[in-house]
């Protein structure tokens, strides 16, 4: 999963794989922007065929979030 | 005793040496909260239960919260708990302007309740930390002392930064001993943070209160020269009660978010909201905006339009009750949302035309400060009408005409144009060229701590003795002007 989430943040923020950490967040990554945000969300329910609800979505402020929700939601191999 | 009274400096300086007088953990605590209930009793008076009943509520809604765990439960915890804590905002800051536009008569029991200081400020902090315990991203604070602290912390309770709880509380150990690197670095953000207050803000007051209070009679020209002024006026007065807030939280070993980032050099409207009042920005984008922009995700552009310009409205609506803050927010949500799309074919306009890129950033930053300026008319007038007043003068012809008799005078020795409420009115552009001087020195890196000893210490004694200066030659000092909200 770790390998997916990070193909997709890389994909909708423009940035290499290699950039997405656990720690990467709005703070310290200026292509996560409000617009990007929902971006991401829509890419990351299509990629992993969930739905979030929107206190997950509010709740992901950084990549070691959206790996917790998506475990959490049944997503092997967090 | 507002911060930047000399009163609050002597004030601050007893519970610093006393803050460090004592043991670290619970009673720095104790000597924090009964300074801050004293800091915030000055102020406030009697209105000082609403502070205590928003930290009281905050602590049972948050400890209850973490208690309940089903989920249905839990939703109607913290809805019971939201409620009251916002039941004051409604009551003090709303109800009036509510009933007015419907029609209803308050009973002057009700109608003559002062806005206690604050209010909005430290009530978002607590609705912040309740949203967050909902989220399951903090843990609810057990210690009734931390909490309350939370709350009513005094550097910040008057005017924020709104802070939030997973950022301060871990900060409440209190244990540091003292540092004098540190203490000093604080102190030379409360020294910037007197300047930007006394010397500019409170000077630039004046010109900008003569045009405000009587736009009937003031020339276009005027009207435009106040309208930049008090976007400087504002700017100075907040960053540098900020700079103070933050700077005696230092002192005192904790650290609070930064409230402004040279906002006047920022490309877009949007962007210029990721370096302005910081702290509710951010609070509105992760509290409002994100649970809009999430339930409509699946919108599209018209999901992203609505959910930017409902959080601006908001983001108004907090400043005040009165149409003025609902057009002051409505109108950075439309230019915001109008930035947003238009950015990619702007920016291909500019690289048609080969403009470098420095040129375009000076411009954009200009457009962006022109159109901040313009909307901000709406947050000074006394009446939504007198905004009508300058927009009309601004862009009229006669505005041509005073700006043709100023140019004439400064270039051909023509009569200078007359401008009886603008004072000493070259005095005012040096103190905005400092300002902007100041930014742009920021932004590249350039920080007081870095310039040599001996400059730094030049700069202090002047500073100070200006400030001085002015304290000794006004009797009142003008409040902060966010004080109000």
């Amino acid at each position: 999963m770790t390998a997916r989430v990070a193909r997709v943040f890389s994909e909708v923020l423009g940035v290499s794989a290699e950039q997405i950490t656990d720690d990467t967040s709005p703070d310290n990554t200026p292509q996560w922007d409000s617009m990007a945000a929902m971006n991401l969300v829509v890419a990351i329910e299509d990629e992993f065929d969930v739905t979030l609800s929107t206190a997950e979505i509010i709740s992901m402020r950084n990549v070691a979030i959206v790996k917790k929700v998506l475990t959490a939601k049944g997503v092997a191999d967090a | 005793m507002s911060l930047s009274d000399p009163a609050f400096l002597g004030f601050f300086a007893i519970v610093f040496v006393l803050f460090y007088l004592l043991p670290g953990g619970t009673a720095r605590l104790v000597l924090l909260l009964a300074a801050s209930l004293g800091f915030y009793a000055q102020f406030a008076g009697v209105y000082t239960f609403v502070l205590l009943f928003i930290a009281a509520i905050a602590y049972v809604g948050g400890v209850a919260l973490q208690q309940t765990v089903a989920k249905g439960r839990r939703q109607t915890v913290f809805l019971a708990a939201l409620v009251a804590l916002l039941a004051p905002l409604v009551l003090f800051k709303y109800l009036g302007f509510l009933c007015d536009s419907v029609g209803i008569t308050l009973p002057d029991t009700i109608a003559q309740l002062a806005l206690p200081v604050g209010l909005s400020f430290f009530t978002f902090a607590a609705v912040g930390y309740l949203i967050d315990i909902n989220l399951e991203l903090l843990k609810a604070e057990r210690n009734p002392l931390r909490l309350a602290l939370f709350v009513t912390f005094f550097p910040l309770v008057s005017a924020g930064p709104i802070e939030r709880g997973g950022r301060l509380l871990p900060q409440f150990d209190l244990a540091a001993p003292l540092s004098a690197t540190r203490a000093f670095e604080g102190l030379r953000l409360v020294f910037i943070g007197l300047v930007l207050k006394v010397l500019i803000a409170d000077t630039l007051a004046v010109p900008v209160a003569a045009v405000f209070g009587d736009p009937e009679s003031a020339l276009p020209l005027e009207k435009f020269v106040a309208m930049v002024f008090f976007a400087f006026n504002l700017y100075a007065d907040f960053a540098g009660y900020s700079l103070i807030a933050i700077g005696c939280a230092k002192m005192l070993g904790i650290d609070v978010q930064p409230n402004f980032r040279q906002p006047f050099l920022s490309p877009t409207i949007p962007d210029f909201w990721r370096n302005w009042h910081m702290s509710l920005s951010f609070w509105v984008r992760d509290y409002l905006f994100m649970p809009l922009r999430a339930r409509w995700r699946r919108s599209g552009h018209r999901g992203m339009v609505a959910a930017t310009v409902v959080s601006f409205t908001i983001l108004g609506i907090w400043h005040g009750a009165g149409w003025q803050f609902f057009f002051y927010g409505l109108a950075f949500g439309v230019l915001a949302s109008a930035s947003l799309y238009t950015v990619k074919y702007r920016d291909a306009v500019y690289a048609r035309l080969g403009v470098p890129p420095m040129v375009v950033r000076v411009i954009r930053a200009f457009i962006t400060f022109v159109l901040f300026s313009l909307v901000l008319v709406l947050f000074r007038v006394n009446y939504l009408a007198d905004a009508w007043l300058f927009y009309r003068d601004i862009f009229s012809l006669g505005m041509l005409d005073n700006l043709a008799t100023a140019l004439k005078a400064a270039f051909h020795g023509g009569a200078p144009l007359d401008m009886p409420m603008m004072g000493p009115y070259a005095a005012y552009w040096l103190l905005i060229a400092a300002v902007v001087a100041g930014d742009l020195m920021a932004r590249s890196g350039i920080t007081l701590a870095k310039i040599p000893m001996s400059i730094q210490v030049a700069a202090y004694n002047l500073g100070m003795a200006s400030i001085a200066y002015l304290w000794m030659s006004s009797s009142v000092a003008p409040p902060f002007l966010y004080y109000k909200f």
